[in-house]
């Protein structure tokens, strides 16, 4: 896949706050891209970036080779599906996928042929003479997305086109996403702060947070293989707990050594402190003294697919979360076991003094 | 019902004691000679030539002031609407401020400016220009107009402009839409409420004013408005007076039916 559109060390602000701090990224056609972060990460920044509606202070964006950092909105091959759909209200269904074309001077003909098209897409044949506030939200959503793609746009760029729908309907439109994406072969660009939507449809996941790109990689990636501390705890529920590596492949964690597949090669020497990462679902059960370490079980809900336990360690100090379809009882005594492959170690977060001191040396 | 029947009371005596009587009085004059039998004379006057004449001239003054307060409100209302919060609600102040002097005051300053000895004669003979005739013109008389209406202008035409939502604003330029075309696709249509609720405002009352062709007209232009308003002080006719009412009435009923339709198609038909 050819590389369409490139960002390059793009800084924002708005009076003073840093919004974007050094953004590099870049897409490649036909790619499904999500930002992800937690709201004010910079990710509908990035987007108004993209779209055309921000000027970035520094750096540039590029996209098929040539720079478009001062192109306006109007002029770039890329749409937008707002995050409240900004549908016309003045005008009926027909007129608002029309507008884009209209506004190119395309023949009526092709225009009217367009709209069949465009509501047979997504699923709304018909509704030409619709008014937009007889529309329910999905329906709206739907619109927004054919008045967009009518235009043939090389990249679509979706701002939280889910957020104002309801669970059920947003599992449907993600279908349908994946659907459309595949259907109309463009590449997409998406903001989310669900992580869940984020792993389900992209093809790459860029997860931001403070105006920096903490990780980005495909969902297995991302899920499996956290970063940073920040990401883990993002993506999904994880134990997040400090240790130093005792020697290669063999990190301790409050006193018990765990077997491990990380070492000096990933850059993790002995006796460095480091973050380690295991999902709640990584965790066996095993009876009492036969695991690695030992816990209480402090805790127990019944999540409708599986028990989400939260354990004890034997001196009190650490609280472990568990998945398991298992039911324990609480105050049972258990033996637990992570396999090797299943504990993820992360560099500690440093600070700045701490970064200045590791160049100089 | 949250709000009881009973709590209407109020305003039902409001309305009968301020607008149901007075409406029934005036009809009652309008239809009646001087010795008290009914008649349509006072109705048809208004067709006299001299009525007519001043009706023709009242509608011409009144249009051309409404329409120079819709052009100059609506760029004034598109500068609020993208000025910064705290700049908007002071810029809107000082708009509304004169609205809390007097009326008369108001005018009456602008025959000190206009006058032959006045301000704006004196600047202009300074600088070795001729006197200017300015009072008792058309021109002043829709100078007041403008300047007394035009907050009534700006502020629904503003009030509605500002609820338009940024991303239908910014929707618009992401679907290949220039500012211009932006502007009349998509915020004029938008903003048809506020214009017929502004046009409304500044149109009738500079139809029926007879206190600004007075003040600045010199008495030398007759409007309908002056008219009515002697057939009540200086002939006590009162007849007649509310004949000329109630055809006016009509009249301004009439032209808020035509300015109702532009409101319902939703502005398609002003392009």
């Amino acid at each position: 896949m050819s590389e369409l559109i490139r960002l390059e060390s793009i800084v924002k602000s708005y009076e003073g706050n840093v919004v974007l701090n050094g953004i590099d990224l870049s897409v490649s056609e036909n790619e499904f891209v999500t930002l992800l972060g937690p709201s004010g990460c910079g990710k509908t920044t990035t987007l108004r970036l993209l779209g055309g509606f921000e000027k970035p202070d520094e750096g540039r964006i590029l996209f098929d080779g040539k720079v478009i950092t001062d192109m306006p909105a109007n002029q770039r091959p890329i749409n937008t599906v707002f995050q409240n759909y900004a549908l016309f209200p003045h005008m009926n269904v027909g007129e608002n996928i029309a507008f884009g074309l209209r506004v190119k001077n395309k023949p009526e003909q092709y225009i009217k042929d367009k709209i069949k098209y465009a509501l047979k897409l997504v699923n709304l044949k018909g509704f030409e003479t619709r008014k937009v506030d007889q529309l329910s939200g999905g329906q709206q959503q739907r619109i927004a997305m054919a008045r967009a793609v009518v235009n043939e746009p090389k990249v679509l760029l979706l701002d939280e086109p889910l957020g104002a729908l309801d669970l059920k309907l947003r599992q449907e439109m993600e279908y349908e996403l994946v659907r459309l994406k595949k259907e109309l072969g463009i590449t997409f660009i998406y903001v989310t702060h669900d992580q869940e939507e984020a792993l389900t449809m992209s093809d790459k996941v860029v997860v931001m947070n403070e105006g920096r790109i903490q990780q980005e990689g495909t969902p297995e990636e991302i899920y499996n293989e956290p970063e940073n501390a920040f990401v883990a705890d993002f993506i999904g529920d994880s134990n997040i707990v400090s240790g130093r590596m005792v020697e290669d492949y063999l990190v301790k964690i409050n006193g018990i050594d765990f077997p491990c597949i990380d070492g000096s090669e990933q850059g993790f020497k002995p006796g460095r402190k480091v973050d380690v990462v295991i999902r709640p679902e990584d965790i066996e059960i095993r009876p009492y003294g036969q695991g690695i370490f030992n816990g209480t079980i402090i805790s127990k809900l019944f999540i409708g697919m599986h028990y989400e336990m939260l354990v004890e360690s034997e001196d009190g100090k650490i609280e472990w979360l568990l998945q398991n379809y298992v039911q324990q009882e609480e105050g049972d005594r258990i033996g637990m076991y992570v396999k090797p492959e299943n504990i993820q170690i992360m560099h500690k977060p440093r600070s700045e003094d701490e970064e200045a001191i590791e160049v100089d040396i | 019902m949250i709000y009881k029947k009973r709590y209407a009371s109020p305003f039902i005596i409001w309305i009968i004691v301020g607008t149901v009587i007075p409406l029934a009085s005036i009809a009652y004059y309008g239809f009646m000679d001087r010795t008290g039998s009914f008649t349509f004379t006072n109705i048809l006057a208004m067709f006299q030539p001299n009525h007519l004449q001043a009706l023709g001239l009242s509608l011409l003054f009144a249009i051309t002031s409404t329409v120079i307060c819709l052009v100059l409100a609506f760029p004034m209302a598109m500068i609020l609407r993208e000025s910064k919060f705290g700049k908007q609600g002071f810029m809107i102040f000082v708009i509304i401020l004169p609205m809390w002097m007097n009326f008369l005051l108001r005018t009456m300053a602008w025959q000190v400016l206009l006058e032959r000895q006045g301000v704006i004669n004196s600047i202009i003979t300074a600088i070795g220009l001729p006197r200017q005739e300015l009072m008792n013109t058309p021109g002043a008389i829709v100078l007041g107009m403008v300047y007394d209406f035009l907050p009534f202008m700006i502020l629904p035409i503003y009030n509605t402009v500002s609820k338009i939502d940024k991303n239908i604003i910014e929707a618009a330029y992401d679907l290949g839409a220039s500012k211009i075309r932006t502007f009349k696709d998509i915020i004029v249509p938008m903003t048809v409420p506020g214009i017929v609720s502004g046009v409304t405002m500044v149109f009738i009352p500079s139809l029926t004013t007879f206190v600004i062709s007075n003040m600045l007209g010199g008495g030398k232009i007759n409007l309908i408005g002056n008219i009515i308003e002697q057939e009540f002080t200086v002939n006590s006719n009162w007849y007649l007076g509310s004949g000329l009412s109630l055809v006016m009435m009509i009249f301004i009923i009439i032209s808020m039916l035509l300015l109702q339709k532009f409101d319902k198609t939703g502005g398609e038909n002003l392009i």
